[in-house]
Order: structure tokens, then C-alpha cells, then sequence
């Protein structure tokens, strides 16, 4: 579904650069939930952003639902972002438009109909729970509710992948453990693979079928989460684990920052 | 006092007429030039440096002018596009002129305040770059904007008052012609008063409309 062969970005700076990521391959498959963990500045939001086209990769392919990414030009970059949902640590609706109309967005930009666009937004609004807020504004809305108004923003034009950047970081252990549910629920019941970082390493362990460690551009360790997270090969995959609050032996909290 | 009235009225009209459709032009254009100077901006969604930089100069060069200077410098745009360079009508075009890059720069800042991850969401969702400047930039900054609008009327009914040196009536001219040159005091101050009255009128109403829209998004 999504598969980075040999990508590498740097991003210009100065001083000659800074690698963001280094010879990364990896494949998503359908379906799956995939999770990439790793420390501040490992490169994550930036392995994210390249699978809708936010930001670019100088070396490598990457192919996104049979999408060839350095090819696909602008009219074929659009139709792969509207096939693709992506949400944010810090949600980033629009203040002028209320619950509904948020939803309604994307659909507003595929040209949908105001009947066709009410009635999806309804249905949206009742897989993300939160018709009774319908006509509220974000402003007076919780994190968790915010974050799960850009849930189905990103799930109004029913796409096949959703991009989940730090999704729960910014919200307290409960509210962000509903919201995994509820990305667990969407990738069960509606097929939508999923392909989330996060430097929480629970909510990595929570809902995540496989998963990747990134460090410092380097995808240096992937496979199944069991296996990943129960038997780590690397001491730096150790290193994250043990200073988690996962695995049965939950230290005095303190989050890998 | 009906003397009084009957220079006051036509004056206000004048200055109203100028100041309305000076800020109506320098709206318009002032939104198109300040969208143009934001989207071009490096690492903005239509990064144009070259661009950039040309629209920058302009947008400085219009407002580094004065305004007395600007409006005898154009006459010849001014005979051009009024058909005249005297009177209320030709004095609109100095006025829009002298709005336009001002403007512009109330909207590059406006746009500036908008959290750039809005952007990035609706890139995210396949928008063009009309889309995000038309379904997210300026709704966003609308609130904004208005305060934009009420300040940039204040300042050209300031300007208007210089609009006697091309014949082009209104308040200041009034005070000017009675109040300094004729030693008329009554003139000079009721012109005070009701300039006072207009500017503060507008802000009212302008930061009223402002907060409402605000609140509306709560
Ligand atoms: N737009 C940019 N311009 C220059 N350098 C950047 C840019 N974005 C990221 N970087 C650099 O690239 C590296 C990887 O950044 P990235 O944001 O992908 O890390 P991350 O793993 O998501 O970190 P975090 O957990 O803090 O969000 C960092 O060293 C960062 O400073
Ligand atoms: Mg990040």
C-alpha cells in the first residue's frame, strides 16, 4: 500500500544540510496498522509527510497505493491526497467553520452536493460519536473532541489510508486511549490502513500491528510489534522500551521526549 | 446654525463619498497585492522570491510616499482614469492609490497571524492553492480584516482632509478655507466635532462587527 524503497531527505541548511532520513525502506501493507516510534528529531513527521506529498525526498521511490510519488505530477498528487486522510498533534480545524462544516470540507473541494455532503457528514458524525456537537465551534470543544472532528474530516471522502502525525500526544492517557480506539475501530471496520508515528511508545503498543524505530534518520529495527517490542534486537529499541511506561513494569511515568 | 448646516452637510457628503470609495478600491486591490505578497513569500504556499521582493518594493515605495506629494505626482494617471484632475471624483484616485499598498500590508499581516498547519491540513486534502486562499485564508482572517478595514477608513478620511489642494471639497477643506484662512472659529470647530463623531462611529461599529464575528466562532 505505501512502500518507501531506499528514501533519503535531507533538508538544506547552512551548514550543508540536515539528513533527515537515511536509506529508509519500508512497506505498509493494506489494511494494517503500522507505527513508527523514535526520539524528538528522528525523522518521523518528516517519513510521515512524504506519503501525501508535503514534503519532497531526494533519493529513493516511494509508491502510494500504486501512486509513484516522483512522477505523479500535480493532478495525480491531488487525487492521492484525497485518497488519503491525515491528522495532526494539534488538530488544526478551521476556527470560521463549525463541527459540520469542518466535515463537510474535503467534500466541499471533491464538489459533492449539499444533500450528498449533509448526509455523509451525519454518518461521520456518528462513527466519530459526536452528533450532539454538530453545530458547536472548535473553539469551545475539548482536545479529544477537536481530534475527533479532524478524524472525520479526514474520513469524509472515504479514504484508503490515514495518516496519524503524534495523534494523541497533546491529550491525557484516557482521552488519547479513546482515540486509539476509535483509529482501531475505523482500520477494523472500514479497511482503512494506517500509518501513525508517535514518540509515546503506548500508543505505539496499543493498537499498532507492526512497527518501525527510527533513530536519527535510520530505520533501524521493524517487524511485528510482538516481536519488535517483546524481543528488541537493538539496544537502542531497549533503551525506548525501558524508559516507557509498557511491558508490566510501569516506571514512574515519564514519556520518551 | 443653519449656516452652519448648510456648509456641513455638502462637506460631509464629500468626504464620505471620497472615503467610502477609496477604501472600497483599496480593498479590493489592497487584497489582491497583500495575498499576492503572502502567497509568494519563501516557504509559503506559492514561494516566489523574485516576486516577492517586486511586490514588497512597490507596496514600500506607495506608502513611503506623502500624500499631498502622491497627489499632485499622479495627475496625469488621475486626468487619465477620472477624466479630470480636479474635484471630489479625481480625488478618489490619490486616495486609492495611497489605500492600496497600505491595505496590502494589513492583509499580509492578517493572513500572517493564521496558524500555518491549517494550510498544511488543507493541502493535506487535496486544495489548490485558489482553494486555500479562498475556503481557508480569507475566512479565516476575516475578523481581522474587518478591524483592517476600519482602521484603513479612518486613515483616508484623514487623508481626504488634504483633498481642498485639488479642489476636491469635504471636511478639512471646509476647516481649512473657514477656519484658517477666514478666522472662523464656529466653522473650524463644529467640523471638529463632526469628524470626531464619524471616526469614532466607525471604529465603534467596526470593532462591534469584529467581536461579533469572533464570538460567533464560539
Ligand atoms: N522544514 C524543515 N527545515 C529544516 N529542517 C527540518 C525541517 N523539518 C524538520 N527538520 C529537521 O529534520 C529532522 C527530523 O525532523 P522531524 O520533524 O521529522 O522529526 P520528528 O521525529 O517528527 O520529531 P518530533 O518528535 O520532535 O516531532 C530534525 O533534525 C529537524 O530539525
Ligand atoms: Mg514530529
Amino acid at each position: 500500500m505505501i512502500e518507501f524503497q531506499r528514501i533519503s531527505k535531507t533538508y538544506p541548511s547552512k551548514d550543508g544540510g540536515v539528513a533527515a532520513l537515511k536509506n529508509v525502506s519500508l512497506m505498509v501493507t493494506s489494511r494494517e496498522i503500522f507505527g513508527v516510534i523514535g526520539l524528538s528529531g528522528a525523522g518521523k513527521s518528516t517519513l510521515l509527510r512524504l506519503v501525501n506529498g508535503l514534503e519532497t525526498f531526494d533519493e529513493g521511490s516511494l509508491t502510494v497505493d500504486g501512486v509513484d510519488l516522483k512522477t505523479s505530477g500535480k493532478k495525480g498528487l491531488r487525487d492521492l491526497r484525497q485518497n488519503t486522510g491525515m491528522i495532526f498533534q494539534h488538530y488544526h480545524l478551521l476556527h470560521h467553520r463549525n463541527v459540520a462544516g469542518n466535515i463537510a470540507f474535503p467534500l466541499e473541494l471533491l464538489g459533492y452536493r449539499k444533500p450528498e455532503i449533509n448526509q455523509r457528514v451525519e454518518e461521520l458524525l456518528g462513527i466519530v460519536d459526536l452528533k450532539e456537537k454538530k453545530h458547536h465551534y472548535p473553539a469551545v470543544l475539548s482536545g479529544g473532541q477537536r481530534q475527533r472532528v479532524a478524524i472525520a474530516r479526514a474520513l469524509a471522502t472515504n479514504p484508503k489510508i490515514l495518516l496519524c502525525d503524534e495523534a494523541t500526544s497533546s491529550l491525557d492517557p484516557i482521552t488519547g486511549g479513546a482515540i486509539l480506539t476509535l483509529l482501531e475501530k475505523i482500520n477494523r471496520e472500514c479497511g482503512v490502513t494506517i500509518l501513525m508515528i508517535s514518540h509515546q511508545l503506548s500508543a505505539v503498543s496499543r493498537i499498532c500491528h507492526r512497527v518501525g524505530v527510527l533513530k536519527d534518520g535510520e530505520l533501524i529495527e521493524q517487524g511485528a510489534k510482538e516481536q519488535v517490542l517483546g524481543y528488541p534486537r537493538e539496544a537502542y529499541t531497549k533503551l525506548l522500551i525501558e524508559s516507557s511506561e509498557i511491558h508490566g513494569k510501569p516506571l514512574v511515568k515519564k514519556e520518551v521526549v | 446654525m443653519e449656516r452652519l448646516i448648510q456648509l456641513l452637510i455638502p462637506a460631509l457628503g464629500e468626504t464620505l463619498y471620497m472615503s467610502i470609495l477609496a477604501t472600497l478600491f483599496g480593498v479590493v486591490f489592497g487584497t489582491i497585492l497583500g495575498v499576492l505578497l503572502k502567497v509568494t513569500e519563501r516557504g509559503y504556499i506559492a514561494p516566489n522570491p523574485a516576486a516577492h521582493r517586486v511586490l514588497s518594493y512597490i507596496v514600500n515605495i506607495g506608502r513611503s510616499f506623502p500624500f499631498v506629494i502622491l497627489m499632485i505626482a499622479i495627475m496625469p494617471l488621475t486626468r487619465v482614469v477620472a477624466g479630470t484632475t480636479i474635484g471630489t471624483g479625481a480625488a478618489v484616485v490619490p486616495l486609492s492609490l495611497a489605500t492600496i499598498p497600505f491595505f496590502a500590508r494589513v492583509v499580509e499581516s492578517a493572513l500572517g497571524d493564521i496558524e500555518y498547519g491549517l494550510v498544511e491540513a488543507a493541502q493535506s486534502m487535496g486544495a489548490t492553492n485558489g482553494e486555500i486562499i479562498r475556503k481557508v485564508l480569507l475566512p479565516e482572517s476575516v475578523p481581522a480584516l474587518v478591524l483592517g478595514i476600519t482602521i484603513t477608513f479612518v486613515n483616508v478620511v484623514g487623508y481626504s482632509a488634504m483633498a481642498g489642494v485639488v479642489g476636491g471639497g469635504g471636511l478639512g477643506d471646509l476647516a481649512i478655507r473657514y477656519g484658517y484662512h477666514r478666522f472662523d472659529q464656529q466653522v473650524m470647530l463644529s467640523t471638529i466635532v463632526v469628524l470626531v463623531v464619524l471616526v469614532t462611529t466607525v471604529q465603534w461599529t467596526g470593532s462591534f462587527v469584529s467581536n461579533t464575528l469572533n464570538r460567533r466562532r464560539s
